[in-house]
């Protein structure tokens, strides 16, 4: 094979596609990245046995052919390359990379060796927009497992319902929500893996539309050149809605800002003690306190635009609170039911999208 | 045994291909079952099924049917690691919500609970006192209390009776609860099933999701190890949750042959209760009660002549009650005992330690038209081997010789010999409908 293309291109590529080759795999080609010339197209192909990343570049084929490089090698030199446009080329297992004032020479493994994935038939294909599936994601991705004890929690339900899509996660101490429109869909629900949609928010930029494809066993995302392919979970996710409160007794808007302000510096006090932290609600206060035997204690009061009518107290762990507050802006409005029920947080901007958090047991 | 070939050809194959490709693609495969000849493995993923299809699959078959006679057919199916054990309490939000399923669910998988079998209606002696006592004390905290309960005891002897009246307790104080009782043979069967329909989660779901799981005659589980591993985490998941496991056996725990040791221990975690074969006054009690049961009125001395003559097994002792009663119902005459002797011969068990060995070696002779000094000889000819296992068996069950006693008869075999012949034979009447004809028909010569 012989390949010619702009270096900035393939190292652009290279970066996305070069990070499901890792370099702890038990399988040594597994550190490689799989490339295909085909006429006038470059195919780079990663996969860690989970995923699978897949991009397709522009460039000149002189001839056509197939091979694997080392990954790493390959990415940190065209990084360190000053030059605009690459050659590469092969004589069987030895690759050389030429430009105007670099040279090199890498040894490759055998294209028939890298792991294939059986091309399957997808049972349907749907598409939305790269930045709204992007921020759903974003907004719900943190709140799954990363433990492998319940491996349905590692994942993130997808629903299709009509043209809704509904994305939860869950780790099965706190739960976030989020639903967006699609173009088209087929009524029906699988599981994502939370690494692979880490690995799609990375490639959702790349185009402004997705198209998402379905099968039994695997999904494919597809972002104009890029296709992620990853296995879904297999069981059955949470009935989660079971668990949304339907009436909440009290309910106070805040700043998200201010409020993740507040929970940061209380976090430093309950570090010890699972970021046990106090909320209350008074008068038009709202006053979030941690205290720890070792380190001292901590206040911070905010105060509420509307004064309530009772008052209110209850712990939670700050940090749930953090993770949600670090990824919305604007207001946030905080419902309560009782000291032993999930607390709700849910955005202003976003009314669909939904938060809640179990809360610590009051001593 | 089939999960030994399947480790055979990967010794072999492990030889053949280079270390990161074994550790990647061939040590993940497992063996889950042999289904007269299909042999079925699980990978994790599609690559790796896609590597054994490109890679390896010819190898394994060739190799599958050369170490085992029946292989048929190769099946390689992608099974999640979904399969991994929960080691910890519910979280919180998952505990609601399995609250809340719990509450909306109908009670349709107790269904399989059969009502008239209830902690009243079950005698208690001193042969099964302990095993009614743990019963009980389950049916009042199930899950806590003894977990697992293991019931072992002969045949009808009241093992499934027991279990049942757990369950019909349980859901008297508690409705709600989900409880699911299958046989072994059923798990088993729904297992397999459930791996060919790609349904494996919604078995996994029913089992893992019940209050109280009864399984009986978990001996079967002996030689399956693909069951036995699903088993080991069901147990698993139910056990770390708190929720109740009963199972029967018809030995202890140990003498289970190929049965994982990890499953071995667990059953010993909680209470291992046997149930004895009954003395005369329990079957006396036993059989009053069932006679009261029915509103009958039976002389004493034919009740006693029944609990004097059926002496191994509860299930029996009922079924002369109702045989005599109908015989004498449709023949219209009056119960005696002497009506009770001459309807319940071919039931009496009693006749049957005065069968001479000399008897069964003669009649089994007959019945294949050999010599009896061919059975007694050692000449290993197909035609003698099996009539003289099947000499061993008759002496070994209805006889109660043991093993020594049996091989002294046989022209002094050694007893480990006697112990393979008597095993064999009891595998395969299980397996082989001539078998079990055979011994039928001698049994009935012999009460001649």
């Amino acid at each position: 094979m012989k390949f010619t293309t702009q270096k900035e291109e393939l190292l652009k590529y290279l970066n996305i596609v070069s990070r499901l080759a890792s370099t702890r795999s038990t399988l040594p080609i597994l550190q490689n990245i799989y490339l295909v010339v085909n006429g006038n197209n470059l195919l780079i192909r990663s996969t860690d046995l989970e995923q699978t990343l897949e991009v397709n570049i522009n460039g000149e084929g002189e001839s056509s052919g197939a091979v694997t490089i080392p990954a790493r090698l390959l990415t940190e030199y065209l990084q360190n390359n000053t030059d605009k446009i690459v050659t590469i080329s092969n004589d069987d297992l030895i690759i050389k990379i030429n430009s105007a004032n670099h040279d090199a020479t890498l040894r490759g493994m055998a294209a028939e060796d890298y792991p294939t994935l059986p091309e399957v038939a997808y049972d349907f294909t749907t598409t939305m927009s790269s930045v709204v599936l992007s921020d759903a994601i974003n907004k719900t991705v943190f709140s799954s497992a990363s433990d492998e004890t319940r491996p349905i929690l590692t994942g993130l339900l997808f629903k299709i319902e009509g043209n809704n899509l509904t994305i939860v996660g869950t780790d099965g101490y706190r739960l976030a929500k989020s639903v967006i429109t699609i173009k088209q869909g087929k009524d029906s629900q699988f599981i994502i893996p939370k690494r692979s949609l880490q690995e799609l928010l990375r490639i959702l930029p790349l185009n402004e539309e997705v198209t998402l494809s379905l099968a039994q066993n695997q999904c494919c995302a597809q972002v104009g050149d890029t296709k992620l392919i990853t296995r879904v979970i297999e069981g059955n996710f949470p009935a989660f809605e079971s668990i949304i409160p339907k009436k909440h007794s009290l309910e106070v808007a805040i700043n998200s800002q201010v409020l993740l302000q507040s929970l940061k510096l209380a976090s430093l006090f309950s570090r010890d003690s699972a970021f046990s932290t106090n909320l209350e609600i008074k008068g038009d206060n709202l006053i979030i306190t941690a205290t720890s035997p070792v380190l001292g204690d901590n206040s911070n009061k905010i105060t509420l635009a509307k004064k309530s009518d009772t008052d209110f107290k209850i712990s939670v762990n700050a940090q749930y609170l953090i993770d949600i507050l670090s990824v919305l802006s604007g207001d946030v409005l905080l419902q309560f039911i009782d000291q032993k029920s999930p607390v709700v947080v849910r955005a202003h901007l976003d009314e669909r999208y939904l938060y809640l958090v179990m809360p610590l047991r009051g001593e | 045994m089939s999960s030994t070939i399947w480790q055979q050809v990967v010794e072999k194959l492990e030889a053949k291909i280079s270390r990161p490709n074994y550790v990647t693609w061939l040590k993940p495969v497992k063996f889950l079952s042999n289904d007269g000849g299909i042999f079925n493995l699980s990978v994790p993923n599609y690559y790796a099924k896609e590597w054994l299809d490109k890679n390896l699959k010819t190898e394994i078959i060739s190799l599958l049917s050369e170490l085992s006679k029946d292989f048929k057919q190769l099946n390689i199916v992608i099974r999640d690691a979904g399969a991994k054990a929960t080691n910890e309490d519910l979280p919180p939000l998952l505990q609601t919500i399995s609250e809340e399923a719990a509450q909306n669910e109908q009670t349709e998988e107790n269904e399989t609970i059969n009502r008239n079998y209830t902690f009243n209606s079950f005698i208690v002696g001193n042969n099964n006192r302990l095993a009614f006592a743990a019963a009980e004390a389950v049916a009042q905290k199930p899950g806590t209390t003894y977990n697992p309960l293991f019931i072992y005891g002969g045949v009808g002897l009241g093992k499934t009776h027991l279990m049942h009246a757990v369950a019909n307790e349980i859901i008297k104080s508690n409705p709600k609860k989900k409880i699911i009782y299958t046989s072994c043979e059923t798990f088993t069967g729904e297992f397999i099933h459930s791996i060919q329909n790609k349904t494996i989660n919604d078995f996994k779901k029913k089992y893992r999701t019940v209050d109280v799981l009864l399984i009986d005659d978990i001996q079967f589980l002996s030689n399956k190890e693909g069951t036995q591993e699903e088993f080991f985490h069901t147990f698993n998941a139910l056990h770390q949750t708190n929720r109740q496991i009963i199972v029967t056996s018809d030995r202890v725990p140990k003498e289970i042959n190929n049965l994982e040791d990890r499953l071995v221990s667990r059953f010993g975690w909680g209470m291992i209760a046997d149930i004895q074969t009954p003395n005369f006054e329990n079957r006396m009690a036993i059989i009053s009660a069932k006679a009261m049961e029915r509103g009958l009125t039976i002389p004493d001395e034919v009740l006693s002549y029944i609990a004097t003559a059926i002496t191994s097994n509860v299930r029996e002792l009922e079924g002369s009650l109702t045989k005599l009663v109908m015989a004498a119902h449709v023949e219209g005459i009056e119960l005696t005992k002497e009506f009770a002797a001459r309807t319940l011969k071919e039931f009496s068990g009693q006749k049957e330690t005065n069968i001479s060995s000399r008897k069964v070696i003669k009649v089994v002779a007959e019945y294949f038209g050999i010599n009896t000094a061919d059975i007694l000889g050692s000449k290993r000819l197909k035609e003698l081997v099996y009539p003289r296992q099947i000499v061993m068996y008759i002496l070994r069950e209805r006889c109660k010789l043991s093993y020594p006693q049996i091989g002294e008869v046989l022209s002094g075999k050694d007893h480990t010999t006697i112990m393979y012949g008597v095993n064999k034979m009891e595998q395969q009447i299980k397996k082989s409908a001539q078998t079990e004809e055979d011994i039928k028909n001698i049994n009935k010569e012999l009460e001649l």
